[in-house]
């Protein structure tokens, strides 16, 4: 979290070029979101790590998906097709019988 | 007289089998065939072993079971002899093999309780199962009377045992490719009954499910049961029960056992070198088991990606999520997603009766849920955002979606039929639900969309 790519809760600011970032809110089922300003190239990993250190749960605990589809932690946002401003949704793993 | 030989002890029995055994291939000598059958196995009494017998294996075996078993197997025989001849020799082979496996489990134990239980790769999978056909078929087609062919033979044996056990330990998400290429399987479902390589899996597969191999081993019918009869069965089935499926996979394996078995002595028969492959074997042994625990390791944290890493569509399911489908666990999303995901892959223009069907994911519902009872002043740009999901597909042209719901720890699906245009009704909902926990509420969601 105090790492400069992924910056802070709740704060649309836009720090540096925009063209290098983009924010990407991570919204969990209440509809809270964090937003996040990631490095278009920067894998998702980190802002996936640092959403389940915001929220102190163990890493692995949800689930990212954009559009329905699954986001890959070692994709960048750019090869996911994030763009600016858009919505990560996360579940958390579902369990069922 | 071959009774009371017989209930005396193995050694007895075993010697009894080698002359079936020679009686069923004149021009082989006995002598040969128990020499033959040893190599195979890595250890160094693997001579005794096969050939006869059993004494001094059987205090070294930790599982009383087996034992009891082989006996109760040759009760069996003497009272089958009698009355069924032929069936009886074939008893008699079944309890050859149950010592086989008996040794087998022996030389298998130190590995077993490193992994504790076999724990499968899936990542290996498909490789596995790649690697264990071209193993079979490569095997089959070697010419069997040189030593290097034999060597090499061996090394196949032990890269098929690993695969066919993992194979065999993930049965569920494996049966997917095992049906995408049945016809294959079945194929070499076939040369396994031909070709020598059959040793190894048949270890595997005995301990680890043993249990089920004994229950089953004292029906005479293992023949009758062809691999593809297991390959065929759904793999929702498999899903939902993958160890009957086991079961039935153990039982035929060690039927094509029986008849492979006098392959195995065919093969080797010309070969005199046999003491050097031994060793050669030991080692090459060793060394598999020490690949396999590393490789066990490494593969706890491996997350894999179906269809494939590139795919925008992908799920990923990791290592560790097979342990879900063991029986009384709890079906987790990752699972239900690569299986929804398995389905949609087989679809194609051509493959109408997929085509025609949309599934969204696990958490479709749940979104949608969300979507519906939004409050918020932007509720139309919520849904917009929320079509998203759907994109590039109309689903409106598909003839069913299907939507798993979860809810309260409980699974259940709406499958939602579109009728053609030409015909007048509205769209059918459907929610099938195995406990009627989910109230009809996702119906009336559904219906807004």
């Amino acid at each position: 979290m105090s790492d400069p790519t992924t910056v802070k809760k709740e704060a649309q600011e836009e720090k540096t070029t925009p063209s290098e970032y983009m924010t990407l809110r991570v919204k969990d089922k209440d509809h809270n979101a964090l937003v996040f300003m990631v490095r278009k190239a920067t894998p998702l990993k980190k802002l996936m790590d640092a959403y389940c250190v915001r929220k102190n749960v163990e890493l692995n605990t949800f689930v990212f998906l954009f559009d329905g589809r699954h986001l890959r932690p070692e994709q960048t946002p750019d090869e996911a097709g994030l763009g600016d401003g858009d919505e990560i949704d996360t579940f958390q793993h579902q369990m069922g019988g | 007289m071959e009774k009371r030989v017989e209930n005396r002890n193995k050694r007895k029995l075993d010697l009894d089998w080698d002359q079936v055994f020679v009686e069923r291939n004149d021009d082989q000598p006995a002598e040969l065939i128990v020499e033959k059958d040893g190599p195979p196995r890595a250890a160094s009494n693997a001579y005794s072993d096969d050939s006869a017998s059993g004494e001094e294996i059987d205090p070294k075996l930790p599982d009383a079971e087996l034992e009891s078993d082989i006996k109760r197997k040759k009760k069996t025989y003497d009272t089958y002899r009698f009355t069924l001849p032929d069936k009886g020799e074939k008893l008699l082979r079944e309890i050859k093999r149950l010592e086989d496996e008996r040794q087998r489990r022996r030389l298998l134990r130190p590995e077993m309780d490193v992994d504790g239980c076999e724990k499968p790769t899936q990542s290996l999978i498909s490789g596995a199962s790649d690697t264990y056909r071209q193993g079979t078929a490569s095997s089959q087609f070697q010419s069997r009377s040189s030593f290097a062919s034999a060597f090499t033979e061996k090394m196949e044996e032990n890269n098929n045992c690993r695969a066919f056990d993992k194979e065999l330990s993930t049965l569920a998400p494996c049966e997917r490719w095992k049906i995408k290429s049945n016809e294959e399987l079945s194929h070499v479902g076939r040369q396994k009954s031909r070709s020598s390589s059959r040793q190894r899996p048949f270890k595997c597969v005995s301990s680890l499910y043993s249990k089920e191999d004994k229950s089953s081993f004292s029906s005479d019918d293992q023949k009758g049961r062809a691999p593809s009869t297991y390959l065929s069965h759904p793999a929702v089935e498999n899903i939902s029960s993958s160890f009957p499926n086991k079961k039935d996979e153990s039982q035929f394996l060690p039927s094509n056992k029986s008849r492979q078995r006098k392959e195995r002595t065919l093969v080797l028969l010309d070969e005199d070198e046999y003491p050097l492959e031994e060793t050669l074997e030991k080692t090459l042994h060793v060394e598999t088991i020490e690949q396999e625990d590393k490789l066990d390791e490494r593969m706890k944290d491996v997350t894999i990606y179906y269809p494939s890493r590139d795919d925008p569509e992908s799920v990923e399911i990791c290592y560790t999520d097979i342990t879900n489908l063991a029986p009384g666990a709890y079906l987790t999303s990752p699972i239900m997603n690569f299986y929804i995901r398995y389905l949609q892959q087989q679809a194609s223009p051509a493959n109408r009766a997929l085509y025609d069907c949309h599934f969204f994911n696990t958490y479709f519902y749940k979104k949608l849920k969300e979507a519906v009872s939004y409050k918020g002043v932007d509720k139309n740009s919520f849904f917009i955002k929320f079509r998203r999901w759907w994109k590039g597909v109309n689903i409106f042209h598909k003839a069913y979606v299907l939507i798993p719901i979860h809810e309260d720890l409980h699974w259940s699906l709406v499958i939602i039929s579109i009728p053609n245009k030409e015909e007048e009704s509205g769209p059918i909902i459907l929610h099938l639900d195995s406990l009627g926990l989910h109230s009809s509420r996702s119906v009336f969601n559904n219906i807004r969309r």
